[in-house]
């Protein structure tokens, strides 16, 4: 009896759900991304050009500019627009990861420094930190097994 | 607003198309030794279809090579640079071998090479750019 009145409510729920537009969220997130990488290209080349950086050392200082972009537009409060228009394209690249802490530090702020910001401010960025920390020990630990056995 | 968009985008292609124009190829020897060294290495570049902009700089006992790779070939990149490699290895044994796909230091060995060409260093300071352009190409981090 309960059972038929949840599959008889859904029904009705789902006649005045609104469609998620799948396609459209992607093209969005498809546009903003291409956008912030190609930014990042541009961060790429200038060090190039204006600093002694080559290709191979040029992608390190790029993450952390990059970051630090995020950091000052969430800062801004301007990520966040971003953010609602473009969805994974702007949360997927490395710049969604200063605003995962930049908007933990300031949603937190109120708790006070230690407890609040200090305490809070990897709640959501920390588990990148943690599957990165891992994921790179891993292939590391595979890549040494590897080379001791001669494979490559 | 519109107008700044447009700038912006235009920025980024210029900037874009500057970085994969051709400027090469310039071929430098440092020693008057090394005439046939140079000729050899251009003309093996010239003849690998994949590639198409290089700077050869020889000296009596460096040899620094740099090109540019085409765009479509660059995921090969690392297999054309093997080949280059045990080419060059082979033919010149004696010789310390550089060799650079790298956008960077494409740049500082043609900057060097103008400045080699208009008779800007002696042959001392010319090894010492050198010695400068093979530590950055050997920077990792």
């Amino acid at each position: 009896m309960a059972n038929q009145w949840v599959t008889q409510s859904k029904a009705a729920a789902d006649a005045h759900e609104l469609k998620r537009p799948v396609l459209k969220n992607c093209v969005k997130a498809f546009l903003v991304g291409g956008l912030i990488c190609t930014i990042g290209q541009l961060v790429t080349l200038l060090l190039i050009l204006y600093f002694p950086f080559t290709e191979q050392t040029a992608g390190n200082p790029t993450v952390a500019i990059m970051v630090f972009f995020s950091m000052l537009l969430t800062g801004f409060g301007l990520y966040q627009k971003l953010g609602q228009f473009a969805g994974a394209g702007s949360a997927v690249p490395v710049t969604g990861f200063g605003n995962a802490v930049v908007s933990a530090a300031i949603e937190h702020r109120s708790e006070g420094l230690v407890l609040g910001v200090g305490g809070n401010i990897f709640k959501l960025a920390g588990s990148v930190i943690v599957f990165g920390v891992l994921s790179a020990f891993f292939i590391a630990l595979i890549k040494t097994v590897l080379l001791q056995l001669g494979v490559i | 607003m519109k107008k700044m968009m447009l700038t912006a985008i235009s920025i980024l292609f210029l900037t874009g198309c500057a970085a994969f124009e051709q400027t090469g190829p310039v071929h430098v020897k440092i020693h008057d030794s090394e005439n046939g060294t140079v000729k050899e290495v251009a003309q093996r570049i010239e003849d690998t279809k994949e590639l198409y902009d290089s700077v050869v700089v020889a000296a009596d006992s460096t040899l620094v090579v740099s090109y540019k790779v085409k765009h479509m070939n660059r995921f090969q990149m690392k297999s054309i640079e093997k080949k280059m490699k045990s080419w060059l290895t082979e033919k010149y044994p004696e010789k310390e071998i550089v060799l650079s796909s790298d956008y960077k230091i494409f740049m500082e060995l043609y900057a060097f090479s103008d400045k080699w060409q208009t008779g800007e260093l002696n042959e001392q300071e010319a090894m010492d750019e050198i010695e400068k352009i093979i530590k950055l190409k050997k920077e990792m981090t």
